[in-house]
């Protein structure tokens, strides 16, 4: 549930504002979540990402590849952050009472 | 270092992700947490590959391991000598009497027990040997004739491997032994 320690969904949300290459996903999950994800952790979500079609590869730019979401990873980005949200609410209204 | 680590990934996630990696650490610069990262991410890749496998993907051979079987298992023996010669002196000098052998064992076993780091290599020796010994002898592939996802593991044997195996698992028995004994021998039992 932890979006930090889910680098897949960092990665779906990094996507969803558009194509990017491994190096751009880093720079940019790092300012949006505040988190630096280790080569490792990128590139093992990413390859998991790619398998389950949710995220494909372009074609190269000079040296970098750059990814995209698809519809399949877009339809699943949107079914995590629902239940996110809804759990997220859930959490917030009892943490008031 | 950071294309030594990425030797751990199985070839096929290598070629796919390896030199994107390369590029990624060239532009970001390698963190010493990256490399534990990177090793941990080979596990994992491992890890999936031998489900992969077990799915009905190709089969499974633990590289470069696979293609260069009598390197690893010399590299296994060279790694494990220092503890295979620390223990059979030990024995030889306190369990079978060797006199000539008992004052420099005693200052080496005295020098070993200053430095934590010479303990943990010692320890780490024979198990690091056992494993390069091994891996270059497993074939994973998975039997299409069965009806479940079985894991079918071929061993092939190569006689210095299996030796490396041999005296690693010997040493490392040894050395359990021989530190359990200087345990109780410390515990007054």
């Amino acid at each position: 549930m932890d979006a930090q320690n889910d680098p897949g969904l960092l990665l779906l949300i990094s996507l969803a504002a558009g194509p990017k290459h491994g190096h751009a996903m880093l720079r940019d999950v790092q300012r949006f979540a505040g988190v630096r994800l280790g080569p490792g952790t990128l590139y093992g979500a990413l390859s998991r990402l790619e398998e389950r079609g949710e995220v494909e590869a372009l074609a190269l730019e000079g040296r970098r590849r750059p990814y995209r979401l698809t519809e399949a990873g877009r339809a699943s980005l949107e079914r995590r952050l629902t239940v996110m949200r809804r759990v997220v609410g859930a959490g917030v209204e009892r943490a008031r009472t | 270092m950071i294309r030594l680590i990425l030797r751990l990934y199985p070839r096929a996630w290598r070629e796919r992700y390896g030199q994107e990696i390369l590029d990624l650490m060239g532009a970001e610069g390698m963190r010493p947490s990256d490399m534990l990262d990177l090793a941990r991410g080979a596990v994992g890749a491992r890890l999936e590959s031998m489900v992969g496998t077990m799915k009905g993907a190709e089969p499974m051979t633990f590289q470069p391991a696979w293609r260069h079987p009598t390197a690893w298992a010399v590299a296994g023996l060279v790694l494990l000598l220092p503890t295979a010669l620390f223990v059979a002196a030990s024995l030889a000098a306190f369990q079978l009497g060797a006199v000539a052998l008992q004052g420099p064992m005693e200052g080496i076993g005295a020098a070993v027990d200053r430095w934590g780091a010479a303990v943990v290599f010692l320890l780490a020796a024979p198990v690091l040997a056992v494993a390069m010994a091994t891996l270059p002898l497993l074939h994973l592939s998975r039997d299409p004739a069965l009806p479940e996802a079985v894991a079918v593991i071929g061993i092939r044997l190569r006689r210095l491997n299996i030796a490396v195996i041999t005296a690693a698992l010997a040493t490392g028995t040894a050395l359990v032994w021989y530190a359990v004994g200087e345990m109780l021998v410390g515990a007054g039992v």
